[in-house]
Order: C-alpha cells, then structure tokens, then sequence
C-alpha cells in the first residue's frame, strides 16, 4: 500500500539517501499544503509554509517514530508552523467562517471563488478531504490512510462536504 | 448528484495547488540538489530560468517525441472504441469494470501481455532500428526522452533534431496507431518454452507489425466468477522482435475489495524486457488501474508506466494516467529523467481530443524544460500533422528519406503464417 511505500521512502531518507526525497514529497506535500492553506487562506503564505515545513521536518526527520503516519506527522509540523505564523502576525487564527478569507490582507493572488467559499463552509477536516480527493488527486484510499480514519469515513465525509459546498454554491449562485 | 462540484473544483485545481518551484527551494535548503544557477532562488521570485535556442530545439524535439509515443501506445487505446477488442476479452461489450473505458479492456493477464510484447517491442524494435539492424539495443537507447535529447545535442539543427527522432520512433507509431487494437494469437511453442504467441497490430496504411513472445507460465491461481472461468500467470521467456531477441518477464497480480455497496479494485501488472546479459538494465511497463464506485457513479483510473533501467538504476520513467469520469476523459503525462546529479527531474503533459471541423485532434500542454509548449495534432487519416503555435510540421515532409521508407516496406512482416 501507499502508505508502507512512503514509510519505506521515510527510513531511506533517514540513512541518508537523498533520492528518497522526491517520492516523499510528492505523496506528502499537497497534504501539508492543504492543511495549511485552510489555516492561512492564502496561498502564498501557505506555499512559504509549505517550504518552510519540508526543510524542518526533514532535517529533523530523526525524530519521527516509524510506522506512526509520517503524513499525520508532517501534517502536524506545518499546522504548527501555519499557526505560529498567525501569531507572530498578531493575528487569531480564522475559525469563523464567515470571515474574509483574505483578511490577512496580503494576499496577491485571487483565488476561484470556489475555494473561498470551502474554506467558509467546510470543517477543517471536511475541507481537507475534499481537497485531496477532489484536487490534489488522491484516492479515498490514500486519503483514508494520510488521515488515519477508514475509508468509510472518508467516503461519508466527503460526500457530505461536497452537498455542503454545493448547497453553498447554489445558494451564491454559482452553479 | 455532486458532479457539478467535483467538477468546478478540478477545473481550478492548477489555480490553487503549490507552485512546483517550492520543491526545488526546499531540495536545495536541504543541500540535496544543486538548482539551476538564477533559477529558483525564491519560491516566489517570478524567476524564469534562461534556455538557449539549443535548448528550445531540444525541447521541441522531446515534445515530438513524446507525441509519437503517446501517438503510437495510446492513442490506439483511447480513440478505438469501436475497435476490436484485445486478446482476452471476447465481447467488447462485456464490461470488466463498471464504466469500462478503452484502457479498461486490458483485464485479464492474456490481454496485459499481448499489449505488454506489443508496445515494448515497438519501442526495442525502433531503438534497434536506429542502433542497427541486428543489434540488440541497450536499456538507455530505449529511454524516449533521453535519447531525444542526445540527438538533439548532435544534431546540427533543430530540424535535423527532429527528423532523427521522429523517425527513430514513427515505427513505433505507424505499428501501434490502428483501429483494429493489439490482437495476439497462439502458435507453436519455441526457445525451449512451453507457449507461444504472436501479437500484432495493424498500422494506418494497411500494414502489420509482429512480435513473438515465447513464455512458460507459473500460475497465479484462477477465479470462477458467475461461470466464467479467469486465470491469473505470471511469465517467462522471450520476445522475438524483427532484430533482436530479449528475456521476458511478466506478472499479472489483481485486488479486490467491497464494502457497503462500495467497491474498489487494484491491479499491478508488469512486462519486462531486459537489455543485458546481467539482466540489471531493462525497460518495462505496468499498469495500474482502480474503479471506485459509490452512489451509482463510478470512477477509472488507469496509469501505464514504461521505465527504463541502466545497470540497476532507473534512467527515465514515463506516466501516463487515464481517468474516465461520465464518459469524460482526462489523459496526463509525467516524464521523469535522471540528471547526472541522481535526481530527477519531472515533466508534465496533458492531453485532450477535441473534433475540429469533423477532424480529431489531439491538444497537448504542458511544460518541457521548464519551458511551457503547446501544439496540436491533426489526425489526418494517413498522417499527423503537428501544428505549433509558429507553424506546421507534417509528417509527410520526412517522405524523402530512402531510410524512413524501408521502414514502411510491406516486407518488413517478418511473422505471418
């Protein structure tokens, strides 16, 4: 399975074969990027995040404990560094969802209205999910497996977040 | 039902997902790569990496060349609906998997190792062509991309980049591109092996092109499933091209799982030709495929990787992954290339069929070199006419070539009965 690959990719990378690398990176960032954003809500400072997550964990990949969901872990890393971000900035972190994405006021780039409006009526995790399985490219499976929760959950979660987003869509007119 | 949203989010997904530059600034703070000099110093720097028109020329051939791959190995696949169906599945109309796509008719193991010898053996078949006629070529001389940059770099011109490459592969494209898909029938074992088969595909002006794969089985076990009766093998043996003769293996392994109404199914198959005695290098293809269903509706996912290894390294990888949503259909391409460094590095293509003026025509995208490239193919019943953004290039300009001619003689059909 996918996720007994990365871990395999993870424990080459701590014996120091820098060719693992990439296979990590490209089955694990969209999922730190995506739990970044929807603390940041902004894609550039998420992308930095996102940077800036890889270079910490990975340099400190020593201390991740095998076997216990290397995405869960550096998942954690980047909310942790999202959120400190937050407070440096001086600002709370956006938990109502009516606000304005773009209250931080820095970002540069307008996004679909479609992202804006999940990130307003999404959980996190619901959010999450939808994302990886909807644009990122994941399978339920992989989902189930970066999350933790059965594929089942995943499934119902997702099915729920997307009448949730589409309710919202039509509700705005834009679809 | 959410395909609406499903939709709109994939739609914008190229808006929202990081910038691919993020990648390589973390490679390099973590000292794993070095990073094109001016290139990439920030993720966010709006940078643009300088490329010569050498560079560009190498580029553009590339992009050829990956048009005439996916030309000779897909597009059978993904056009031919109405096509006979491969080896192994008897009823075109018996789906295998729910919302079976074209992709989706390679099912069963006959069908994966007819296609397998077909599409590996044009690739050796055409590389031997350019390496000479009864030579056996060596894994990195079946590496498309690689080899399309090599001729590019010797070439004196970008035109002559292109003529070398194309015609190195238009083989591979002429031998594969029909209607008819891959058809394999059984014939009298050899090579010390207990089976024989002989795969052929019929090209676009009437010709064919035949291989031999001669195999023992080791059986994987077998499913009786409403009556009808699958068996799983796996291979040994040998594929018998025009000019050379490669050891063969092969395994067909599938997973099936359901759960609430919901089922998902996994497959990993692959066909491996090796290139040396020692058998460290080889080129190879697999397929994976998944199905989800849920709520009636059903997604495909098919991915074909051909890789090629050198001594035990890989050297290129190419991936195709097909997606068949409500008879929509999404085709992309990945290419990734060994740099002499050890990394590697990662391209993306993507591919659409639209129909222009009652002509089908291939859209491609994507990015090459870092460089963004953009054409379109013309189907044009007997040739493809590549049209870039600065001009057409058709393949009948290459009609001169005594070389190129040869390759289309009617006698090159070496294995009929």
């Amino acid at each position: 399975m996918t996720s007994d690959r990365l871990e395999r990719h993870v424990s080459r990378l701590k014996e120091g074969d820098a060719g693992a690398f990439d296979y990590i990176y490209e089955h694990t960032h969209r999922a730190v990027y995506f739990a970044v954003f929807y603390i940041l809500r902004d894609k550039m400072l998420a992308e930095d995040v996102l940077q800036e997550t890889f270079v910490r964990a990975l340099s400190a990949v020593g201390q991740y404990r095998a076997g216990t969901n290397f995405t869960a872990w550096i998942v954690s890393v980047g909310k942790s560094l999202a959120l400190t971000l937050l407070k440096k900035r001086g600002r709370e972190v956006a938990t109502d969802f009516n606000a304005d994405p773009h209250s931080l006021g820095t970002s540069e780039t307008e996004l679909p209205f479609v992202f804006d409006l999940a990130a307003k009526v999404l959980s996190e995790e619901e959010y999450e999910i939808v994302m990886l399985c909807h644009v990122a490219g994941y399978k339920r499976r992989e989902v189930a497996e970066m999350t933790g929760m059965p594929v089942s959950t995943v499934t119902w979660k997702n099915n729920e977040a997307l009448k949730k987003l589409k309710a919202a869509l039509q509700q705005e007119g834009s679809l | 039902m959410n395909k609406d949203v499903k939709k709109l989010l994939a739609e914008h997904r190229d808006e929202i997902l990081p910038d691919h530059r993020v990648k390589e600034k973390v490679k390099r703070d973590l000292g794993i790569s070095s990073v094109r000099e001016g290139r990439l110093a920030y993720a966010h720097g709006g940078e643009r990496a300088f490329t010569s028109g050498k560079k560009a020329a190498v580029a553009v051939v590339a992009v050829l060349l990956i048009a005439a791959l996916f030309l000779g190995v897909f597009l059978p696949l993904w056009l031919s609906g109405g096509g006979a169906p491969p080896t192994g599945q008897t009823d075109p109309n018996d789906p295998v998997h729910p919302g079976d796509g074209v992709f989706g008719t390679i099912t069963d193991a006959d069908s994966f190792y007819a296609y397998g010898a077909a599409s590996v053996g044009s690739i050796l078949a055409s590389a031997a062509g350019g390496a000479g006629d009864t030579a056996a070529v060596t894994a990195s001389e079946t590496a498309p991309l690689t080899a399309a940059r090599d001729a590019a770099a010797l070439a004196a011109s970008a035109d002559e980049a292109q003529v070398a490459i194309v015609g190195k592969y238009l083989s591979l494209v002429e031998s594969l591109l029909s209607d008819g898909g891959i058809k394999s029938t059984p014939v009298e074992p050899g090579m010390g092996c207990e089976f024989g088969m002989k795969v052929e595909s019929a090209d676009l002006i009437g010709g064919t092109s035949g291989y031999i794969l001669y195999y023992n089985k080791n059986s994987l076990g077998s499913e009786v499933d409403e009556g009808e009766r699958e068996d799983n093998y796996s291979i040994k043996g040998y594929l018998v091209t025009e000019s050379a003769t490669y050891p063969v293996t092969g395994n067909y392994q599938t997973e099936t799982e359901s759960e609430d109404g919901e089922h998902e199914s996994e497959s990993e198959l692959f066909f491996r030709a090796y290139t040396d005695e020692g058998m460290r290098s080889y080129i190879e293809v697999t397929q994976e495929y998944e199905t989800e269903s849920e709520d009636g509706e059903t997604e495909n996912e098919s991915e074909y990787v051909y890789s090629v290894y050198d001594a035990g390294v890989l050297v290129e990888r190419m991936t195709v992954e097909y997606e068949e949503e409500q008879n929509e259909l999404e085709l992309n391409m990945t290419i990734e290339r060994r740099r002499a460094d050890g990394g590697y590095e990662r391209e993306e293509l993507s591919f659409e069929d639209e129909v222009e003026d009652g002509v089908r025509v291939i859209a491609v995208s994507g990015t090459l070199d870092g460089e963004p490239v953009s054409f379109r193919i013309y189907v044009r019943g007997d040739h493809y006419e590549y049209v870039f953004a600065d001009g057409t290039l058709d393949g009948d300009r290459y009609d001169d070539d005594d070389d190129w001619d040869d390759r289309f003689d009617d006698d090159r059909d070496d294995f009929d009965d």
